[in-house]
């Protein structure tokens, strides 16, 4: 497993204002990679230094073995968060500026325009002019044109933003395309659930420092807090327990715990207490838990 | 260095496509032409509304007659003649201040008694702050008075008129090498244009070159760009393709100008002698110092464009960039009333005005080579210098968002990596 990206011990002021902190992350060649935090916390800045915006004040930053330069920037395709178009250009005069200056030939450029406009199923909008575009059309166009010159390392901040429903699968489909082909993606967004889809690995940063990171397993299954989930008929005394913290759903009710043991004495009271089991089950923490504890601070 | 001309591309198409080219290419001329014709319809107007009175109380024959001719000379019309002595037109009088009152006349002259012998005239009038015509007033009643005079030390009407008869002054324009040629007026006239011409094209063209580094940065396509060419290559792509929007402007006028007197020939023949010629030194300067002084505001515009994130602050940060061009035009009367004057010359070498100073000088009366190159030099130095603070600035402020920045933080920007 070869590396893409590797942030070694990388640092960003703007006057007082920490915007990172001595920042460590290794990122794997052709895995999609989260890049999780609250705002402000110093995703954009980490994102500009990997496409060579900005310059960290110290630390390195590489990119697939050598250090950020200009001159990778042909290698990298990048949506920025905040983003827009020239409004009054045509659709297909913008993407063949904004491919011309990756450097991409014209014709090559002309041919993948329609092939990725018709992927993304916005191929009758190209010779608009930009500003008659919804903001999710154009948000597709700001897509294609991160990838018209073929990145290896494709940099995608809130690529779902706006979207509705059937956009964001047919986005999802294509990046989980992409990554299959080989392309390093990383991914920033603030929405949990996107990322437990898409991603391999991840990292949390807050307050500019990286909090947790690894691979999303991993990360799961290290991480302290289970809930257990657990629904029966008969009364509910036994969970009337100081130690513990129960929410109420209609039909079932949710345990933090511990541990295994502490699940198999619950079910052993329950039991006990003549509850008749329905259902008894052991749940992952889910990614969104893990990001408010660790960013609330009610955990670690 | 392709990707630069990619730039530049972009921005001059966008352009000169645009309907906003050829509307200014088409009325650029009608308003330098207005600049000129309104000053002189305006003066016109203004010169054939003097009515006036003269009340006579000097018992003089023949003085009062004087007065009325020689004020028709300075083009102020008598309505009325009033003699009598200066008890008898006390009356009268009243009726005048009333009429001055509603603004019937513009005033009345009374000559006294003692005219003669005094030489006082008593004006009275509404406005009494207009000394050029009391200047009009004072030169026609001394010469009335010395005719009258002449007349009594026993000359003849004839003498009068040979003795009082005015000095034509012709104009001749010294040009290099001694050779002198007649000028009326020309010269200040294609002085005054050329000047507005600098002027205007640098105010509009640097303004345009803020414009589109504050909308990139509004419209956040900025990133995208930077993500692939440096700030460096962006701004100066900015720069040069607006730049070259204008000089093909100046292209069309110019091709139009040589275009169009050979089809006009013969309306033009009868005013050919007014129409300035443009020399081949005067052309190039007018290039020279156009090009190097957008150079120098399109630098300064794109520095406080890239500070600012919204449409509101666009219109308060280019005040101070745009006074800065506006203070030689202000000062452009002193310079043509004295091009060799100390004061003239340091203005002129001063960077930010000797686009519009120095080219103004040049016109009016070339001034000695050496100061033409000190403050080519000083222009060019200054260009250098505003670049490099501009792009350091510019690199900072096209990413940052929010409230906009005060002077000693765009200061640390300067510090930046």
């Amino acid at each position: 497993m070869t590396t893409a990206v590797s942030l070694q011990n990388v640092s960003k002021s703007y006057g007082e204002f920490k915007a990172v902190d001595s920042l460590s992350l290794d990122i794997t060649s052709g895995c999609v990679f989260g890049l999780l935090g609250p705002n402000g916390a110093g995703k954009t800045t980490t994102i500009r230094m990997i496409v060579n915006i900005t310059v960290p004040d110290s630390g390195s930053v590489y990119i697939f073995g050598e250090p950020a330069s200009a001159k990778l920037r042909s290698k990298i395709g990048y949506l920025p968060e905040e983003r827009g178009l020239y409004k009054k250009m045509k659709v297909r005069e913008q993407l063949l500026f904004l491919a011309g200056l990756k450097g991409v030939d014209s014709k090559d450029s002309a041919n993948r325009i329609v092939t990725w406009a018709e992927r993304l199923k916005i191929a009758e909008w190209l010779d608009k002019k930009t500003e008659e575009l919804s903001k999710g059309m154009q948000q597709k166009i700001q897509f294609i044109a991160a990838l018209l010159h073929e990145p290896r390392l494709l940099i995608l901040d809130e690529p779902f933003s706006g979207l509705d429903p059937v956009n964001t699968s047919l986005l999802m489909e294509v990046i989980r395309e992409l990554s299959k082909s080989g392309v390093t993606i990383i991914l920033s967004t603030h929405v949990m659930e996107q990322v437990e889809k898409l991603c391999d690995e991840i990292c949390l940063i807050n307050k500019s420092r990286k909090v947790l990171a690894g691979r999303l397993r991993d990360v799961k299954s290290n991480y302290g807090i289970r809930k257990l989930l657990i629904a029966f008929d008969g009364g509910d005394s036994f969970l009337k327990d100081d130690s513990l913290s129960v929410e109420r759903f209609p039909e079932h009710y949710e345990l933090n715990i511990s541990s295994v043991e502490q699940a198999q004495q619950i079910l052993r009271k329950a039991i006990n207490a003549g509850a008749i089991i329905r259902k008894f089950e052991l749940l992952e923490p889910s990614l969104h838990e893990i990001f408010v504890n660790k960013v609330t601070g009610v955990d670690g | 260095m392709s990707k630069t001309v990619l730039i530049i591309k972009r921005e001059y198409l966008e352009r000169v496509r645009s309907k906003w080219f050829i509307v200014g290419t088409l009325l650029g001329p009608v308003v330098l032409a207005l600049l000129v014709i309104i000053p002189v319809v305006v003066m016109k107007l203004s010169s054939g509304q003097k009515l006036m009175a003269v009340v006579d109380c000097s018992g003089q024959e023949g003085l009062a007659e004087r007065v009325v001719e020689q004020l028709k000379e300075n083009k102020i019309e008598v309505k009325e003649l009033i003699t009598g002595s200066e008890e008898e037109v006390v009356t009268r009088q009243a009726g005048l201040n009333t009429e001055v009152e509603q603004g019937k006349l513009l005033g009345y002259v009374l000559l006294p008694k003692e005219m003669l012998s005094d030489a006082v005239v008593k004006y009275y009038a509404k406005n009494v702050s207009d000394f050029n015509l009391q200047e009009q007033l004072k030169d026609s009643l001394s010469k009335a008075l010395v005719a009258q005079r002449l007349r009594l030390a026993g000359m003849s009407q004839q003498q009068i008129e040979e003795l009082n008869r005015k000095v034509k002054l012709q104009t001749n324009k010294l040009e290099q090498g001694g050779q002198a040629r007649a000028d009326y007026g020309q010269t200040f006239v294609l002085a005054f244009l050329l000047m507005m011409l600098i002027y205007i094209m640098i105010v509009v063209y640097g303004i345009n070159v803020l414009r589109s580094v504050a909308e990139e940065k509004q419209n956040r396509i900025v990133e995208i760009i930077v993500s692939s060419v440096s700030p460096l290559e962006l701004l100066f792509g900015k720069i040069v393709g607006i730049g070259l929007v204008g000089l093909t402007q100046l292209l069309v006028w110019l091709l139009c100008a040589l275009a169009l007197p050979p089809l006009f020939a013969g309306m033009l023949v009868s005013i050919k002698s007014f129409l300035p010629s443009i020399n081949l030194s005067i052309a190039i300067y007018f290039f020279i110092y156009f090009v190097l002084g957008y150079l120098l505001y399109a630098a300064l515009y794109a520095m406080v464009g890239s500070m600012v994130s919204n449409e509101q602050d666009v219109q308060q940060i280019q005040a101070p960039v745009t006074i800065l061009i506006v203070i030689p035009i202000i000062l452009n009367q002193f310079v043509i009333a004295d091009p060799s004057s100390k004061v003239s010359i340091v203005l002129s070498l001063f960077p930010f005005f000797s686009p519009v100073l120095m080219f103004l000088r040049i016109t009016v009366q070339t001034p000695p080579f050496w100061q033409i190159a000190l403050s080519i030099f000083l222009l060019v130095a200054s260009v250098f210098l505003f670049a490099w603070v501009g792009s350091k600035i510019y690199r900072v402020g096209i990413l940052m968002y929010g409230k906009r920045p005060s002077l000693p933080e765009v200061v640390k920007w300067l510090k930046y990596t």
